[in-house]
């Protein structure tokens, strides 16, 4: 009977996720706008997750020290990411939409965008779990700095998106 | 007893009838290009209800009867984690390196999906000590909950990516999530009744399955009228445009 009961329980439970996803498809999203951005300081964060920096520190601090500011930076850093994340998910939507304007290589374009947003939200995702490593690790893992390049490249197709609709 | 043997007969043969009218109009809107794996499914569904509606009316002795539809639910599931598959790399249509890439992270992630499964199920089923007949679907129902999580995996990548799914892909995963999602439940409940009371959990079990192809045909005649796509103006673009170096802070 109670195995009956945990198999009841898991089945309603599902059968509301898909309820809530029903209604998640058909609520009335309205599509991405530029302001919903959240401003990114890239310099700042390339100098956080700079090797030539973590070099400089860990040569003039006590691994101590170096231990504690390197976890500072690492949570720091560890904000821009989930910020570009965000960021990425808008591209990504903003794409879908200009997949399906009527101009094929304003729809082409936004595929590009689509792919390299998706990209960008995958290295987010490894950023996040390296960073965590970094945090409980400072002196062994160091971030990298391949995310503020990826980051740059989708916001140059939006560029290129509007320079295309545009003409 | 006329009567719930015709609504027997109904609930077996409607909803193949209607996968045939769902291939028929995904063939004529161009659908089973952007979801072949999904048409191959509704094919294969077609054949085996065939070959098994054949066999029940035959007559053929029960054994010979349980192991073509064993392999028949097998077969089934094979091809849905072929659909869930496809699914998972629609958004990353035209990037090959990328969806092979993902497509291994994928099969972990099943792989690990299928153990746990299997785990849950097994000692469920196990705690209930069921019957021998019920015993053999045990694995088949184990891969049933397996793809349920894929299932859920799937909607939760969408809104992951920030992606609004396809409706006709929606509507693939709505289906097979009602057809699917309460199987385990209802072997269960099968085995927990007497024998004479079974029938009515039959009855609920492809009355559901009746609501899931319902839902494909839906999806597959509304296509994607369903969901509005905001495209983008030259206005917002520019707006987009002057928001970048903001952004950036370059």
């Amino acid at each position: 009977m109670t195995a009956l009961i945990i198999l009841a329980a898991a089945a309603v439970l599902f059968l509301v996720f898909l309820v809530l996803q029903t209604i998640w498809q058909y609520s009335g999203r309205k599509p991405p706008q530029a302001a919903q951005l959240i401003p990114v300081d890239l310099a700042a964060f390339q100098n956080l997750i700079d090797p030539q920096e973590e070099r400089f520190l860990r040569a003039k601090l006590t691994p101590s020290q170096f231990r504690t500011i390197q976890r500072a930076r690492v949570g720091a850093a560890k904000l821009y990411v989930a910020a570009l994340s965000e960021n990425a998910a808008i591209l990504a939507a903003a794409g879908q939409s200009a997949r399906y304007h009527s101009d094929p290589e304003i729809a082409a374009v936004g595929l590009d965008v689509v792919h390299r947003a998706i990209k960008l939200k995958l290295w987010c995702i490894l950023t996040l779990l390296r960073l965590n490593g970094a945090l409980v690790f400072p002196t062994r893992l160091s971030p990298s700095s391949r995310l503020a390049d990826q980051y740059m490249l989708v916001s140059s197709m939006a560029t290129r998106l509007q320079s295309r609709a545009a003409a | 007893m006329v009567l719930r043997h015709v609504t027997w007969l109904y609930l077996w043969i409607a909803p193949h009838l209607l996968l045939i009218a769902i291939a028929a109009v995904m063939f004529r809107k161009g659908l089973h290009r952007q979801s072949p794996i999904f048409f191959c499914y509704l094919i294969f569904e077609i054949a085996t209800s065939c070959l098994l509606f054949t066999l029940y009316s035959l007559k053929v002795a029960v054994g010979f009867y349980l192991n073509v539809d064993m392999f028949c639910r097998a077969g089934s599931i094979a091809l849905r984690f072929g659909v869930f598959r496809e699914l998972f790399e629609s958004p990353l249509s035209s990037d090959s390196p990328l969806r092979r890439t993902l497509g291994r992270a994928l099969n972990w992630v099943t792989a690990v999906l299928i153990a746990l499964a299997c785990a849950f199920i097994g000692s469920l089923y196990y705690a209930m000590h069921l019957h021998s007949g019920t015993q053999s679907y045990a694995i088949l129902q184990a891969l049933n909950a397996a793809q349920c999580g894929l299932l859920v995996l799937l909607f939760l990548w969408h809104r992951f990516l920030g992606l609004r799914m396809r409706s006709f892909a929606f509507g693939i995963l709505l289906g097979m999530g009602l057809a699917f999602g309460v199987d385990p439940l209802l072997v269960a409940i099968k085995d927990f009744l007497v024998p004479q009371q079974t029938t009515i959990a039959d009855l609920l079990d492809m009355g559901i399955y009746h609501i899931a192809v319902l839902v494909w045909l839906y999806y597959a005649i509304a296509g994607e009228k369903t969901v509005p796509v905001a495209t983008p103006t030259p206005q917002p673009l520019a707006d987009w445009a002057s928001e970048v170096p903001r952004i950036t802070q370059l």
